[in-house]
């Protein structure tokens, strides 16, 4: 069951992430993007990491994914405009011979690594999934000796970026 | 059931941040507002606080630790807010800042320092450092009408947040060494290590750290941010951040670097030395070619960063002279420094920042009581007696000679003489060059009795110094 529910999942995010880079529409490479983000929250779920999952749901799916859509709609770009030819022989065979480059460089280097640890090191530890339990993160966040004062530090922290960020782009009247 | 007593003062100046905020936020277009005055209240109250707290060695949540060396570094804090509100009631009417934000900025930054002084945790001091860095950043840029104003801001924005980077990875460092962030935990893992070569973890944790507070307190080669922030900045805001940040960050340098980094001594007295020399040399010689006067105190406060490191480097485990001398310079140089600038400020309009040498010339004739305490206060950053700067000189220059660093001692001396000369500049200006035409405004009642308030303190730590210094040196002697 679990099997064919990573299969689904990471199918989703794989098809899901191709077709975001696919796509002329920057409004439906967001949209895709969102669903990709979804399937890998559905991978942490799998994973044991309720929270992960969750934040990336709350954080990456919902604020940043705002954020994104803000900028498309801020700047009114209804579809990618194509390159100038001129531009777009120049760049393309230098850009890809980077890209290239660069994931031949990400595989080798994920090779060399997984060749290192050994695949023993993702058995499951079940040490290691109490860890990333809501309830484990709850209470070190707010015990009195664990992290209380500085989730309230971060909380002033946040409160004086706010101020900051209105006080310097709000309209001059 | 933790006790919440460390943290008083700090919550104290948070509140009265947040209350000033809320009073923008009810004010009537067109109405004016006390707002200065909640924040006075506010930062009697942490004083009052902070005096209740002495001795008691209070902490909080594991984190948070006022021992007296905090609650010194408190009280500072304390003079420095209280001093800007008393300035800042008239300036930012007339410069027209924003007043709810620059106030709720202000104290929230006050409460950010507070918090790095007292913190025994590494995590805590990134968390405090971001939190004043934040509001000083934002202050800088206020003047949304002026292009220097916003290009210091973010000059200062960029290079400050990759000095904080630097400072998270030293904090990593630190942490992979010992497995916590608490100071007193690093320092057992340190000590735990013995004599001979340590760890490469442990050096690179010494180097990030000390490149991160480096930054803050504008030592060389860290400083190029300073000259352009000040002088973009309002002046009243270059007199906050020149004085409270840099106590805020000395605090916290002399706490990391005294207690958990003390084993390693060996090896970051050397290069702190070094830093020390040059940013004495820097700050004086490139501060004798400045013709305007909030940069050349942007070279001063570097000098006088210099002087500081070397109150931080002159101490030996048997010898806290150097911590204590760092504690009253910053006392002195927050008094001083935020009255010459504080002058500066007062006598700003919108159209005319008076930060040029030549908007000095004929002071004497138009306001004498101004330009005499502006004399005041320029020989005092000189270092002249009977003022509180050359109290705060000797004594960093005698922790010196008896810790053995010579000719540490000698460029002090050099220095300070030949930036004599840079500040007498301004006083013949004021005194023997006939007067422009320069508008300049009246300055309030409050704005007297803030910066009679700062002469006063002058000459009672010039002439009378032993008092403070004795609390300094009984500070220092609870927690090291």
């Amino acid at each position: 069951m679990e099997v064919i529910a990573f299969y689904i999942f990471a199918l989703l995010a794989i098809v899901t992430s191709l077709l975001v880079v696919g796509q002329r529409n920057p409004m439906h490479s967001v949209m895709l993007l969102i669903a990709s983000f979804g399937a890998l929250a559905g991978l942490y779920v799998l994973l044991d990491a309720p929270f992960t999952a969750v934040t990336q749901i709350i954080i990456y799916a919902g604020a940043i994914m705002v954020l994104f859509l803000f900028v498309v709609m801020l700047l009114n770009l209804p579809r990618e405009e194509p390159a100038p030819p001129a531009i777009a022989g120049r760049a393309r065979p230098a850009g890809l011979k980077i890209a290239a480059v660069l994931s031949l460089l990400l595989a080798a280097e994920l090779v060399w690594a997984l060749s290192r640890i050994g695949l023993g090191w993702f058995a499951q530890d079940p040490a290691a999934a109490s860890v990333s339990s809501v309830t484990r993160i709850g209470s070190r966040l707010f015990a009195q000796d664990g992290y209380a004062f500085a989730f309230e530090a971060t909380s002033i922290l946040i409160l004086v970026a706010m101020i900051g960020a209105v006080v310097l782009a709000r309209k001059e009247h | 059931m933790t006790d919440y007593a460390a943290i008083i003062p700090i919550v104290i100046v948070a509140l009265s941040g947040t209350a000033a905020m809320l009073a923008e936020a009810f004010r009537q277009p067109g109405e004016r507002m006390p707002i200065a005055g909640l924040g006075l209240i506010g930062l009697a109250g942490a004083a009052l606080a902070s005096v209740f707290l002495w001795d008691s060695d209070a902490r909080s949540f594991g984190v948070i630790r006022s021992d007296n060396f905090a609650l010194f570094i408190n009280l500072i804090l304390c003079v420095i807010g209280v001093l800007t509100m008393l300035f800042s009631n008239e300036v930012v009417e007339r410069e027209q800042l924003p007043a709810g934000e620059y106030y709720a900025l202000t104290l929230y930054g006050i409460c950010g320092m507070m918090m790095m002084a007292a913190a025994d945790d590494l995590l805590i001091i990134f968390l405090a450092l971001e939190v004043l860095s934040l509001s000083v950043y934002v202050l800088t840029g206020l003047r949304r009408a002026s292009e220097a104003s916003a290009e210091a801001a973010f000059k200062y924005f960029l290079l400050g947040s990759f000095s904080s980077a630097f400072f998270l990875y030293g904090v990593a460092f630190a942490f992979a060494i010992s497995g916590s962030t608490r100071l007193d935990q690093i320092g057992v893992a340190l000590s735990a290590q013995g004599a001979g070569t340590p760890p490469t973890l442990a050096l690179l944790a010494v180097g990030l750290l000390a490149v991160g507070f480096a930054f803050k307190v504008s030592a060389v080669p860290f400083h190029m941010w300073t000259p352009d922030a000040y002088e973009g900045a309002p002046t009243i805001v270059t007199a906050f951040m020149s004085t409270g940040v840099k106590a805020a960050a000395f605090a916290a340098f002399v706490r990391v670097f005294l207690s958990p980094l003390e084993p390693l001594q060996a090896q970051w007295v050397p290069i702190l030395s070094a830093v020390a020399g040059v940013t004495m040399i820097l700050g004086t010689v490139v501060g004798v070619a400045q013709t305007n006067i909030k940069r050349m105190l942007a070279y001063s406060s570097i000098a006088h960063a210099g002087y500081l490191l070397i109150g931080l480097i002159s101490n030996s485990p048997t010898n806290g002279a150097g911590k204590a001398a760092v504690l009253f310079y910053l006392l002195t140089y927050a008094v001083t420094n935020l009255g010459a600038l504080g002058i500066v400020a007062l006598l700003g309009t919108l159209q005319n920042q008076h930060d040029e040498l030549r908007d000095f010339a004929g002071l004497w004739k138009s306001r004498p009581v101004l330009a005499g305490l502006m004399t005041v206060f320029l020989l005092s950053l000189g270092g002249l007696p009977p003022t509180a700067g050359f109290i705060a000189k000797w004594y960093i220059f005698t922790a010196a000679v008896q810790e053995g660093h010579y000719w540490l001692a000698i460029i002090g001396v050099l220095t300070s003489v030949v930036s004599v000369f840079f500040y007498l500049r301004i006083v013949v200006m004021m005194y023997m060059t006939e007067g422009t035409e320069t508008p300049r405004p009246r300055v309030p009642a409050t704005a007297m009795a803030g910066l009679a308030l700062a002469t006063a303190a002058v000459f009672y730590l010039g002439v009378l110094p032993t008092r403070i210094l004795d609390l300094a040196l009984a500070s220092i002697a609870t927690i090291f």
